[in-house]
């Protein structure tokens, strides 16, 4: 795979690379390009997206240019985000108002972090939120992984409290 | 080899580390502080030491003080949330080998939150993110997190400093107490497994696993695309603890012998790198 493939699929991952050199600069702006286009506004239902960001380093994006091509687009085609969506409900505990409506739709790949913001957002003050009644996540975990593991039917329950409720 | 012998062994397993000082923190030279860092703790385990070192030589030594420190390998940022040994086994390729050392720069200004999750103001941030870790393994493990949340004040203090003081021992003891009694009752297993280009981790869902189920089914399975056969590697190798894994081996074994101090078998994927003539 050419150079200038590879960088424009990682950059399409949001994978950047960890130099300073000329490229580089000229993804950033191209990056910060497509950000804006894509950028979809909170909605009645819907929660903005936010992808997982990341970075490697040179000896890294090196070693998947000397790949063979075929093993390249494969590490590329796994690492693509997962576009569906999964529904949230949001449960309130104590005297924190709850949030109408109360279930929402979100990407997959979005980050945990998507769900504080929106919810400190909507409510204008920081939340704590937990899975199971128990569990608080980290702000960088995927959705995917959380819904696949603390699902309740077809739903996520997220619950929230103005204080931490589960130590 | 005996499970407490891995066990043992992969807590003892460190790695030998060059801290740089970022140099807008300092107006004079200043040396690199070298130290053996263990493979099964968290960075900020080593902060107090590095800064001890660095102190005489920052601008504002005020900054020895506060937590909110970061740390960055080849302009990447390492995440201070997971275990040292998963970070250099994410990070790193074999170009990394010929080296004595991992060379990590210490940084303070500019957090790269884009990458890294802001350090809470609170000086218990470590262990509660510990805490929350272990939360979700017992749920993984148990379908419940009843078995942390019950936990005596006691209890949890000595379970968390058995792990950053690296008292195997008594982790264990602790640990056993989280598990089913039975392998039959076992929901699934807290397990990460870390794409090669790091975006990504998929925690596998494995309904009642079974002892016969090995490592090989397990990513044939998940990402058929880089493990298209369970029973040799073909285009890339599972690491844990720094280590290859062998592909036959039972993934409960697996999970009960190379678990981190978090309470998750890590297992980072890289790509088979063949050597050019």
């Amino acid at each position: 795979m050419s150079d200038k493939d590879l960088a424009s699929s990682l950059m399409e991952l949001n994978i950047k690379v960890g130099t300073t050199d000329i490229p580089q600069t000229i993804a950033e702006e191209q990056n910060q390009a497509t950000d804006s286009k894509e950028e979809v506004l909170d909605d009645e239902t819907t929660i903005k997206n936010d992808p997982q960001k990341t970075k490697i380093t040179l000896n890294q994006s090196m070693m998947l240019s000397k790949l063979p091509a075929k093993t390249t687009s494969a590490v590329l085609s796994v690492s693509k985000p997962t576009e569906s969506k999964i529904q949230i409900r949001f449960k309130s505990i104590g005297s924190v108002d709850q949030v109408s409506p109360a279930v929402f739709k979100i990407s997959k790949s979005s980050k945990f972090s998507s769900i504080l913001r929106f919810l400190e957002l909507k409510l204008g003050k920081k939340v704590y939120c937990y899975l199971n009644n128990s569990v608080s996540p980290n702000p960088d975990e995927e959705l995917e992984n959380l819904y696949n593991i603390f699902r309740v039917g077809d739903e996520l329950i997220v619950s929230y409290c103005n204080i931490v409720a589960f130590g | 080899m005996s499970t407490s012998e891995i066990i043992s062994r992969v807590w003892s397993g460190v790695l030998y580390m060059q801290f740089h000082l970022d140099r807008a923190l300092s107006n004079q030279e200043c040396p690199s502080f070298y130290i053996a860092v263990h493979r099964n703790s968290y960075l900020h385990n080593s902060l107090p030491a590095i800064l001890q070192f660095f102190k005489p030589f920052l601008k504002d030594t005020r900054l020895a003080q506060s937590q909110n420190w970061w740390f960055e390998f080849e302009k990447v940022p390492l995440k201070w949330n997971f275990p040292v040994g998963l970070l250099y086994d994410l990070v790193t390729t074999d170009a990394q080998i010929e080296k004595q050392v991992w060379e990590i720069t210490l940084k303070y200004y500019d957090y790269p939150t884009e990458y890294v999750i802001p350090i809470d103001q609170n000086p218990s941030f470590l262990k509660d993110h510990w805490t929350n870790q272990l939360k979700e393994a017992c749920f993984i493990l148990n379908g419940s997190s009843k078995l942390v949340m019950n936990m005596s004040r006691t209890d949890s203090d000595d379970f968390y400093n058995a792990a950053i003081h690296k008292d195997s021992t008594q982790f264990e003891s602790m640990f056993r107490k989280l598990l089913p009694s039975s392998v039959s009752s076992l929901r699934n297993l807290p397990i990460k497994v870390y794409l090669p280009l790091s975006n990504k981790l998929i925690q596998p869902v494995l309904s009642n696993p079974g002892r016969k189920m090995t490592l090989g089914n397990l990513l044939q399975d998940l990402i058929p695309d880089l493990f298209p056969s369970s029973l040799m590697y073909t285009v890339a190798h599972p690491y844990s603890h720094g280590v290859v894994l062998p592909l036959n081996s039972s993934i409960i074994d697996l999970y009960i012998c190379m678990k981190s101090l978090d309470g998750f078998l890590h297992i980072s994927i890289k790509m088979i790198q063949k050597d050019e003539h």
